[in-house]
């Protein structure tokens, strides 16, 4: 009776709606095609940020856990502790507990966006194909991420694939999922990204290769999980996983398709460029947009930092990496000798603004194809030759018919994706027993396995 | 509107025997007599009655009186008229009809022409004054006011004539109209109330203002009134203690909340040690304890108090601030509500308990004023602190080792550091720090009140001023207040309006914290020889320490300023004497402003960019809201059952917003003017913060007395708020009570013993939204400067939950009310069980990170429950009244107990946490909030100096492990409350409140900090670090080794607190002689108090570390003109 004079139960409820200020809800975002886009983009961001591919992942902690450079003690940033593996360390703790902690905050959002993304299909927000495109970058995020994961934080697969390694997480509610083996965790990325490769299917990077141009659809494609990136990434998996008649098919297969779309960058662009592409980005099957490359750059690698801050290798053992060749095109280029008495690091130097691979934080390259292609392959002369087709767009010369092609690889993993945090992996796949220590050069074994956060064994 | 429809709803039986009902409508208004003719135009056929009396009364302003039988008996009228006289007119009009009229004071009373009213003239005629009835109806009848002791106007009582059966009863404000003569006796009687004769002595009082006393005294005093409806206590079946302005005043005049919490043993104040006595921090108060987890880990997102009673003002919720800084002789009545039955009126927002404020309302009657002036000294009380002086601080270094080490390469060094402060000490240097930032403060505050008014427009005003000066220099709080009420009566209609405004402006003490004083040792001097204060206290030997007077040389900002305007509109139409309708709505805004500025030559900056020297931060913030509501509600007595019922609904809205920008960079010497700012704080955003939120609720309220004796009440309330979530946007609380008067029982009632003796139980749900705002939808926001090549991106800022239950809390009490021997001895004693049941807490840390729900996902966890109890008990071992000698003493005590449940391992990262950071505090299952968790201590080992250890499993240990960690005591006291005593001899009145705690544990942090645990610091120590310290084998010791710099948390340094404060003495006289009326004066009060002044303590640690606490003298002056 008084209750309608306040209001019906309907209108009290549309009352009570209150739609948080300073925020979206879920309904405002994926009823609006560019909120939509930017939720995926989001993801994207999330991925370069600092804590994952844009600085730890790739180019700090995790290449100091490959014995990259010296790891000097400053009191600020503890780098001693993950190049001398001490996980445990309380600083080494928060580091891993981070990345862990955004690593699985950002697959909780690729499943959310994957579950809403429906409702946006749905009502027409995004076309039906549109939204299959961001659907299969989204399942592909999640599967890369987890890979990730489960490589720093899973035994060495050869060693325990049965045992537990990570959880994996495929739905947004809060629920806790059981931490599964590395055999588990890997039929489980493979299951994403066979279906996010499904969904990719109509990628216009198939057809017409990377377009520079800023439609959300087409253009970038090597800026997202496009197709390539996602079968590249199958065949790293497989590697993983050991599966190596799968590893060198998938590899084949992208480079059949499309390394028409990823030519090697020619000598010109490089060793006589004014602005060289150091990161030889034309054969980059997918590299994230870093928004801080160059402030990280400034902060890690700058000759102009005090030494206790600054991210060098021992230059006897930079010398080692590339056997002291000046002739090869990734070494004189992007390791200079300038104010300091030994060379550093100019990958990620700032280059002029108008090019486009500025900002780019390469993930996926073509030549990793080739080292899968090399490594799976039982005949030596075929393996041997997979290696010199990029030796020869390095300034190497052809490898000679004795030559080990395991040895080799190791070689060139290291001079191949410096800052690029793929080294460690190679290790650790490898279950190599003693890899060179980064302040004397001496053998050293490695610690592989990176303890689950406490954040995540805990609660548990 | 039809002022003339006499109704049969206002007929309520007056006398057991059949009557003639007279029911009278009462037609108060004649405001608007100016400018309104006198002549009156009408013409009509037809007519009835009562509309032509509306139709004058339009046109004159004219008011018309009858009774409804009257009217009823007249059919139909015919009158013509033209601008004809009012006189003329009515004597037309009533020639031809049975009634005749007398004009009085413009209004028009009708009534029967003799011989013609057979109901009345059937009355017995043995009585004298029947026969003159005749003569009475000539004469205007008699007006009056029937009010309760409280000032509360009485509805429905009954009024008669004495001897005749002529009467009346009494209309919703009171009031009633009879016609009676000069000799006559009225009787007055009402439900509850002890029945008065008054004797009509004159005719010429305008208004009979009776007044009558209640038939119990116990019950007299005791409306509750719970802000949404006000009850009869005797008929009440929850927990709800009533105090009076007066009360209140009585203990203290710092605020109401302080004077409440030594009044009331379930209202506890949470004490503050880090702040003490600071003025503008606001005090924490708890009832019936807590109801929900409250650590900074889970609790960093919310943004108030969740374990903080909901405070109403004059029916509307408000905030802490308001009501502490509320004017203390503006207050009518608090009332607190506790359990169940009471709160649950109050449904979500309810379960930490509620606290009714009501404010003092107009009054008719001609204008009074008066003016109270309160002062107050505070004093600081360092009583606690127990630190060096410089000749032992300078013993204590060298044994300690550390400062002075003879051996190495640096001897030398040393000798000469110790010897030249060996010989400052001997020149007699031993300065006295803590005085420094201290001072008594004289804080004041002036009160003006006016009110009066006649019966149908009354006013109240007050103005308020205050200073208040805390103990430490520069801290300071400035209050003012003004508001006006206005009631307004038109026939049925009451309108009340209160316009309030208020302003706040608090300084913070440029001295910062007080610990820096507490910490400087005493063998430096002050200042520089040439008496300028330096940087350093030592800058030849040891630069590290700074002059903690430097700073204060260059006065910052830290300033806060608050407005808030709010208007409070009530209706109440009283369809009948059953049925009154009541809506209301409030509007309220406030603005706050915070301004902190740091001078570029504070020492923080030494080691910062010359353009990063000096901060200035502003924030500004505002807030909106509208809160409505509409309420029906129906009493009615058949016979032995008294039935009453209530079914409102409400709504509100409120809006905050908040900005801020913080600048750097000053030139030395500004005054923090943000102009003068080098630039934005680099790399800083501006802060930002919005939040609006809605809620409607439903209420049903319903109950039952039987005889007075049986009582029933039951409670449903549907509560809609937007932070519940999309999902679960109504919340159903229901609860019920049952009571039972034993002493109204007829083999009670007999007794003289047993004045009062009820028992009561009730259970019921209530919840707690002071839980901020989380939605169970996810919600995103910009990554904000970190584009890419595709543009912006957003990202889940929160997870959604769906399926979160909100936290609701289920509490049964038990309670029993007495009084015995005419009420000597009286009191009441409570139980209560509360469980909270499923506990809503932040997931981080308690589930798995991987999960990846981020800080803002809410979960269900486990429960708590509190049980206690709560016992006032009042004894007056000398009431004489003819002698006006009344001593009471009063003795109340509370205890609770929590304990988590449920919880199992879901809040162990937060355990881990605690055992990491040094807590004190864990979460497991049977265990309370309050238990203290440290390692058990078997003391100092007289050979070696180092603390035994004991392990989980007994056994001893020079090893400390955090494995061994186990309860050790808990912080709630075993019982703790307050010990009243009263006075008063004629005039004179003395007040006593002693304040006492028995059986809590607490952590000593001065033995932990300044005995022990001392590390390498240079300051300022305990005195038992130099005599309580184990020094060479064989010392039985308290402390460990005085070389030892660590310690770790053990059970040495958790003690028993008990304590007695003298929380309160008041002496006051009130007086209304006679010689105050040649001075124009009514009445005259002084009272002096005295506060916090004595405390006696079992255990010796610093209390009030940033700021100390205070003793308080004052006096407080009213004069009412």
């Amino acid at each position: 009776m008084l209750a309608s004079v306040f209001c019906s139960v309907a209108g009290c409820k549309k009352y009570l709606q209150v739609q948080p200020t300073g925020a979206y809800t879920e309904v405002q975002v994926f009823s609006n095609k560019t909120a939509a886009q930017q939720a995926l983009n989001g993801l994207y961001i999330d991925l370069a940020s600092n804590d994952l591919y844009g600085a730890a992942l790739t180019q700090t902690y995790i290449e100091l856990m490959a014995q990259r450079y010296r790891g000097l003690v400053d009191g600020v940033n503890f780098y001693e502790q993950y190049q001398q593996n001490n996980y445990n360390a309380a600083q080494a703790q928060e580091v891993f507990n981070t990345i862990w902690k955004s690593a699985y905050q950002t697959i909780m959002s690729a499943n959310l966006f994957l579950d809403k993304i429906e409702i946006s299909i749905k009502n027409h927000v995004v076309s039906e194909e549109q939204g299959q495109l961001m659907k299969g970058e989204a399942l592909s995020v999640r599967a890369l991420l987890h890979f990730d994961m489960m490589r720093l934080f899973g035994p060495v697969y050869s060693l325990g694939q049965n045992q537990p390694a990570v959880p994996y997480y495929t739905v947004a509610d809060g629920k806790t999922q059981p931490i599964l083996t590395s055999a588990e965790v890997v039929a489980k990325i493979l299951e994403d990204l066979n279906a996010a490769e499904s969904m990719l299917a109509d990628d216009v990077i198939i057809k017409s290769g990377i377009i520079n141009e800023p439609d959300f659809y087409t253009g970038h494609r090597n800026q997202r999980m496009n197709y390539f990136a996602v079968k590249a990434l199958k065949a790293r998996v497989y590697l993983w996983a050991n599966k190596t008649t799968e590893a060198h098919d998938a590899a084949l297969a992208t480079l059949n398709q499309g390394e028409q779309w990823f030519p090697w960058l020619p000598f010109k662009s490089i060793v006589t460029a004014s602005t060289p592409d150091r990161i030889f980005s034309t054969e980059l099957l997918f590299a994230l947009y870093n928004r801080n490359l160059y402030k990280n750059y400034a902060a890690f690698f700058s000759p102009s930092l005090t030494e206790t801050y600054l991210l060098a290798p021992d230059p006897a053992n930079l010398r080692n990496t590339f056997e002291g060749n000046e002739n090869d095109w990734r070494y004189p280029t992007t390791w200079r000798q300038t104010t300091k008495s030994y060379r550093t690091f100019f990958k990620y130097e700032d280059i002029s603004l108008s090019q486009p691979w500025g900002f780019l934080q390469p993930m996926i390259r073509k030549s990793e194809l080739y080292y899968i292609l090399a490594e799976t392959e039982p005949d030596a002369a075929i393996a041997r030759s997979y290696l010199d087709s990029v030796y020869s767009h390095r300034g190497l010369p052809a490898l000679a018919v004795n030559a080990s092609v395991p040895a080799e690889l190791l070689k060139e993993y290291g001079r191949e994706f410096y800052g690029e945090g793929q080294l460690f992996f190679y290790y650790k796949r490898t279950n190599t027993p003693f890899i060179p220590d980064a302040m004397t050069n001496t053998p050293r074994a490695p610690v592989y396995v990176v303890p689950l956060p406490l954040s995540e064994t805990t609660p548990r | 509107m039809n002022f003339l429809t006499c109704s049969d709803d206002l007929a309520v039986p007056i006398h057991r025997r059949k009557l003639v009902i007279l029911c009278l409508t009462i037609c108060l208004l004649h405001l608007c007599a100016a400018g309104i003719s006198q002549t009156v135009t009408i013409s009509v056929k037809n007519y009835r009655i009562d509309s032509i009396f509306s139709e004058v009364k339009k046109q004159t302003g004219y008011v018309f009186f009858c009774s409804s039988d009257i009217i009823n008996d007249v059919g139909p009228v015919a009158i013509d008229a033209r601008n004809m006289d009012l006189n003329k007119f009515l004597n037309k009009l009533f020639s031809d009809l049975p009634l005749k009229y007398t004009i009085r004071n413009k209004t028009i009373i009708v009534s029967k022409k003799a011989g013609t009213t057979p109901g009345v003239s059937d009355a017995p005629s043995k009585d004298p004054a029947a026969k003159t009835q005749d003569l009475t109806v000539e004469r205007p009848p008699i007006l009056g006011l029937v009010r309760g002791r409280d000032g509360r106007p009485l509805v429905g009582a009954s009024v008669l004539v004495k001897g005749t059966k002529r009467g009346a009863s009494t209309d919703p404000g009171g009031r009633f109209m009879i016609e009676a003569t000069t000799g006559q006796i009225l009787v007055v009687s009402y439900i509850g109330y002890k029945t008065a004769q008054v004797f009509i002595a004159s005719r010429t009082v305008d208004l009979l203002d009776i007044v009558l006393n209640a038939e119990d005294e116990h019950i007299e005093e005791v409306v509750i009134n719970t802000g949404i409806i006000k009850r009869d206590k005797a008929s009440f079946t929850g927990a709800a203690t009533v105090y009076t302005g007066a009360q209140l005043k009585a203990v203290g005049n710092r605020n109401v909340l302080e004077s409440l919490r030594s009044l009331d043993p379930a209202f506890i104040k949470v004490e503050n040690n880090l702040q003490g006595s600071n003025p503008n921090i606001m005090p924490t108060f708890e009832i019936r304890g807590q109801t929900t987890i409250n650590t900074n880990t889970l609790n960093g997102q919310f943004s108030q108090d969740p374990n903080q009673p909901l405070f109403i003002l004059d029916g509307f919720e408000t905030t802490l601030q308001i009501i502490h800084d509320l004017d203390m002789n503006r207050v009518a009545s608090i009332t607190i509500l506790k359990d169940a039955a009471s709160t649950a009126l109050y449904g979500a927002k309810a379960a930490n308990g509620v606290v009714v404020v009501e404010t003092k309302r107009a009054v008719p009657g001609r204008l009074q004023m008066s003016y109270t002036a309160d002062m107050t000294f505070e004093i600081p009380d360092l009583h606690s602190y127990n630190l060096m002086n410089a000749a032992e601080q300078l013993q204590y270094e060298r044994l300690h080792g550390y400062f002075y080490d003879t051996a190495g390469p640096a001897q030398w060094r040393n000798e000469e550091k110790y010897n030249h402060r060996l010989a400052e000490v001997k020149r007699g240097v031993n300065t006295y720090w803590l005085n420094e930032p201290l001072r008594t403060g004289l804080s004041h505050r002036h009160s003006l009140q006016f009110a009066g008014g006649n019966s149908d427009l009354m006013f109240n005003a007050s103005l308020s001023l205050g200073r208040q000066l805390g103990v430490m220099k520069g801290s300071d709080r400035r209050t003012w207040s003004g508001n006006i009420g206005i009631s307004y009566r038109k026939g049925r209609l009451n309108l009340y309006n209160t316009l309030s405004l208020s302003g706040v402006k608090s300084d913070e003490s440029p001295y910062g914290s007080f610990s820096d004083f507490a910490a400087a040792i005493p063998y430096y001097r002050k200042t520089l020889p040439d008496g300028t204060v330096g940087k350093y206290l030592d800058g030849e030997f040891d630069p590290s320490i700074m002059n903690p007077l430097y700073n204060v040389s260059f006065p910052g900002i830290n300033e806060a300023k608050s407005f808030s305007f709010f208007d409070n509109l009530d209706a109440i139409y009283t369809v009948s004497a059953r049925v009154r309708l009541q809506a209301g709505v409030q509007v309220a805004k406030g603005y706050a402003k915070n301004v902190g500025f740091v001078p570029p030559e504070n020492t923080m900056f030494d080691n910062s960019d010359l353009q990063q020297q000096g901060s200035y931060t502003q924030n500004n913030q505002e807030n909106y809201s509208y809160r409505g509501y509409a309420m029906l509600s129906y009493g009615e007595m058949i016979g032995k059952h008294q039935l009453s019922g209530t079914v409102r609904g409400d709504l509100s809205e409120t809006t905050n917003e908040s900005r801020g920008f913080s600048a750097v960079g000053f030139p030395y010497g500004s005054d923090g003017n943000p102009i003068y700012a080098y630039s934005y704080t680099p790399f800083g955003t501006p802060s930002s913060s919005d939040g609006k939120s809605r809620s409607a609720g439903l209420l049903a309220s319903f109950n039952y007395a039987w005889d007075r004796r049986l009582l029933f009440d039951a409670v449903y309330r549907l509560d809609g708020a937007s932070v519940f979530g999309s999902d679960h946007v109504f919340k159903p609380f229901l609860s019920g009570g049952l009571g039972w008067n034993l002493h109204q029982e007829p083999f009670l009632k007999n007794m003289q013993f047993f004045s009062l003796l009820k028992l009561r139980v009730n259970a019921g749900y209530t919840g707690n939204e002071n839980l901020g705002q989380f939605s169970s939808i996810s919600t995103y926001a910009y990554q904000t400067g970190n584009n890419n090549i595709f543009g912006q991106g957003i990202t889940v800022s929160s997870l959604g939950n769906p399926t979160v239950d909100w936290q609701r809390t289920l509490q049964v009490s038990y309670g029993i009310d007495m009084g015995f021997w005419n009420n000597r001895v009286s009191g009441y004693m409570e139980y209560f069980d509360k469980k909270t049941d499923p506990l809503t807490i932040g997931a981080e840390g308690t589930l798995p990170s991987s999960v990846g729900t981020g800080k803002n996902y809410v979960i269900n966890a486990g429960y708590l429950s509190t049980k206690g109890w709560t016992m006032n008990i009042r004894v007056q071992p000398i009431n004489i009244p003819s002698k006006g000698i009344i001593w009471s003493i009063g003795i109340m005590g509370s205890h609770y107990k929590s304990l988590y449940g449920g919880l199992a391992e879901k809040l162990a990262k937060l355990n881990e946490d605690q055992t990491k950071n040094k807590g004190l505090l864990r979460f497991t299952d049977g265990y309370s909030p309050d238990d203290i968790w440290a390692v058990v201590s078997r003391g100092v080992d007289p050979a070696t100096g180092s603390e035994i250890f004991q392990k989980k499993d007994g056994t001893i240990s020079f090893d400390y492990s955090t494995d061994d960690i186990v309860k050790v005591g808990n912080s709630r006291p075993k019982i703790e409350g307050g010990i009243n005593t009263t006075f008063t001899y004629k005039n004179l009145s003395l007040n006593s409140t002693l304040r006492y705690r028995i059986g809590g544990y607490v952590f000593n942090s001065a033995l932990y900090d300044k005995v022990e645990n001392v590390g390498y610091a240079r300051e300022n120590l305990d005195k038992r670090a130099l005599y309580n310290r184990w020094k060479k084998p064989g010392d039985i010791a308290q402390f460990t080794d005085i070389k030892s710099t660590t310690a770790n948390l053990t059970s040495r340094f958790i003690q028993e607190d008990n304590h007695l404060i003298g929380e309160s003495f008041s002496l006051s006289w009130r007086t209304d002689a006679k010689w105050l009326h040649q001075l124009k004066l009514q009445s005259l009060s002084i009272t002096m108090y005295t506060n916090d002044i004595f405390r006696i303590e079992k255990i010796k640690t610093e209390r009030g570390i940033d700021y100390p606490y205070a003793r308080t003298a004052s006096l407080s002056i009213n004069v009412s003109f």
